[in-house]
């Protein structure tokens, strides 16, 4: 069984923060890092595009429910 | 001569934030805003894990916030630190009333022991103030505001406590997953 756990959101007001909780796909290692921009990019890249769909299409600057190109 | 602290960034449990506390120099919040003039990056969110990668140094965020595409909220997806300001709302007599709120919601075991290596570490409120604890939730963090999180607004409420949180955690169990599976 792989399917993932359910994961506790926490949307902090004042701060702006959320806390998920953690899901049950591999953890990250803590001995990974990011080193300079081009990883730093890369890295930003790959958020985005897990993003949800309407904040990704708010991105591109497209309509809502526009394919992200 | 370097201390094993510089050395080693990742902590032991049995460090003690005491010792570093209320030394007086500035301490950072390891979850502000892209907009402070100090303000760097302290970690990408990886969409693999939903844990924050962390960077090796830190990058100034306005570099970092231009990376980003336009119509996405930068801390949606990146985490930043910026110095503790006291007009901050969790801000009670120079310690962070949100950390301590955010040591009530239970690490999942698997982990429980896995500990970021962080360039922010010696300069970091949470860990300044309540130590490892505090890096063995920050990776779960996403800087950014979502609507219609009840237990988010408890966590962010300055006026709620800890029992409030456990009262809650208790009271939906299958918020939480089980440790290890």
């Amino acid at each position: 069984m792989n399917a993932k756990k359910p994961v506790v959101t926490v949307a902090l007001a004042a701060a702006g923060l959320v806390l998920t909780a953690g899901t049950a796909s591999a953890a990250t290692p803590s001995s990974a890092r990011i080193s300079g921009h081009d990883q730093l990019r890369a890295g930003i890249q790959a958020a985005v595009q897990a993003l949800p769909a309407h904040e990704a299409n708010a991105a591109t600057g497209g309509p809502a429910g526009m394919p992200v190109q | 001569m370097p201390t094993d602290h510089q050395l080693s960034p990742a902590p032991t449990p049995e460090a003690e934030p005491a010792a570093v506390r209320r030394t007086g120099h500035q301490t950072w919040c390891p979850s502000a805003g892209p907009e402070r003039p100090e303000s760097v990056v302290l970690g990408v969110q990886s969409p693999e894990s939903g844990q924050v990668v962390y960077l090796a140094e830190p990058i100034p965020a306005a570099q970092a916030a231009a990376m980003v595409p336009e119509g996405i909220d930068p801390r949606r997806i990146l985490r930043f630190a910026a110095h503790c300001d006291q007009r901050c709302p969790n801000n009670s007599a120079g310690d962070c009333t949100l950390v301590n709120r955010l040591q009530a919601v239970p690490v999942r075991q698997v982990h429980a022991h896995q500990i970021p290596r962080c360039h922010l570490r010696q300069d970091c409120q949470w860990w300044t103030q309540v130590g490892v604890e505090a890096c063995r939730r920050c990776p779960a963090l996403v800087t950014v505001r979502t609507a219609g999180d009840e237990f988010g607004d408890l966590v962010a409420d300055p006026a709620t406590t800890r029992a409030d949180l456990a009262a809650w955690i208790t009271a939906n169990p299958a918020a939480e997953a089980p440790s290890g599976s």
